[in-house]
Order: C-alpha cells, then structure tokens, then sequence
C-alpha cells in the first residue's frame, strides 16, 4: 500500500520524531510506514487521519497493480 | 534523567524479568553443581533442584511473551513476532537435522539444554533479519 505521508510531514514541517509524538509511537514506525516496509492497523491508520485532518483515503492509496486487477 | 527511567515501562519490565530469569538461572545451577554434583545429593530434592535451572530458562520464552503481549507499539510487537519466529524456525530445524544426524552417523550427542540455548542465539539472528528486510531491529533483543 503506497501512502503519502512524508509529503504531508514535509508540508508541516514535522520531522518523523514529531509524527511519531503526536502518534505516540516509536520514530521506527513511523519510517516503515512511510517506506511502505509496514501497513498500519486500521485503528492506527485513522489516527493519523485524524492527526493530518485527512480522510483514510487521501493519505493511503491502494497499490496500482491491486487496483487494475479489480 | 537515567537511561533506565528514559525507558518504555513494557521495556522496562522486560529487562528486570530477563535479569530475575538469569539471576535464577545461575543461582540454581551453581546450587546443582554444588549440592548434586560435589555433595551427592539425591531423591526428590535432587530432580527438583535439577529442573530448576531448565524452569528458569523456560521463563526466558514466557518473558519474551509479556513483551509482545504488553508492547503498545504495534510495528515492534510485529518485529518481535517475526523474531521469535526465526529463532523458533532456526532452532526446530538444528534439532531436527542433529537429531537425524546422531541416529545415523557417528555424531556426538548434544545435551537437550542447548536448544533453549539456540533459540536464545536464534533471536539475534531475527534481529538481524528484522532489520535488513524492515529497517529496525526493534527495541529488545
């Protein structure tokens, strides 16, 4: 799953610290998600949502050989 | 402020518990040592002091359970997962393949202890996996 939040992180100046603050998990989690290493659980996918004050959807985009397969 | 009281609480409990394990560990062995080996000790009290140093390894596993059990972050608790999985895959597979070995070949025979010894070993390994496929080698191991 491809996500877009070093992009969001870089418009607000936050580093992958502050994320991880605001989140209250660690900075290694924060880099693996970003990195596509890791996918969230859904209840920490909404936290960031709400962090960002973004839908689900607007932060994490589906794979595009997942979607054309659909 | 102290390393110690920087620590995560879950870190935190998990490394007094390995400590109390290891404590344990020791003490029972040099208590079999001394009073089965050197002064002959039998019956009962002698199995029971036997198994101790084994009981007390056994609560490195359990240790290592409460870890993923009360770790709040949920990409550790993965990593920790994945290790433990590696250390299990790695230590089954030598315990197998030994196993095999001594039946059928002039191989000499390996004390059961050495596979919770392994497994111990076998963790590091999946540290290592742990970060050269997902960045991090998680907080303890």
């Amino acid at each position: 799953m491809n996500n877009r939040l070093r992009v969001l992180r870089a418009e607000r100046r936050w580093s992958q610290q502050d994320l991880a603050d605001r989140l209250d998990v660690s900075r290694q989690s924060v880099n693996a998600i970003e990195t596509g290493k890791y996918d969230p659980s859904l209840p920490l996918a909404f936290k960031i949502a709400d962090v960002f004050e973004l839908a689900i959807e607007e932060i994490f985009l589906r794979d595009v050989a997942e979607a054309a397969a659909e | 402020m102290t390393a110690i009281a920087r620590t995560k609480p879950e870190k935190r409990r998990y490394l007094v518990r390995m400590a109390m394990a290891m404590a344990l560990y020791l003490t029972s062995l040099f208590a079999a040592e001394v009073l089965i080996e050197e002064r002959g000790l039998s019956g009962w009290p002698a199995y029971m002091l036997a198994a101790l140093p084994g009981l007390a390894f056994a609560a490195v596993f359990w240790i290592f359970v409460r870890l993923i059990v009360e770790e709040r972050d949920e990409f550790f608790r993965m990593l920790y997962v994945r290790q433990m999985m590696v250390a299990t895959g790695l230590t089954l597979t030598a315990a197998a393949v030994w196993g095999f070995m001594e039946t059928y070949l002039p191989v000499p025979h390996l004390a059961a202890f050495w596979w919770p010894t392994i497994w111990c070993f076998g963790t590091g390994v999946g540290a290592v996996y742990n970060k050269i496929t997902m960045g991090s080698y998680g907080e303890c191991r």
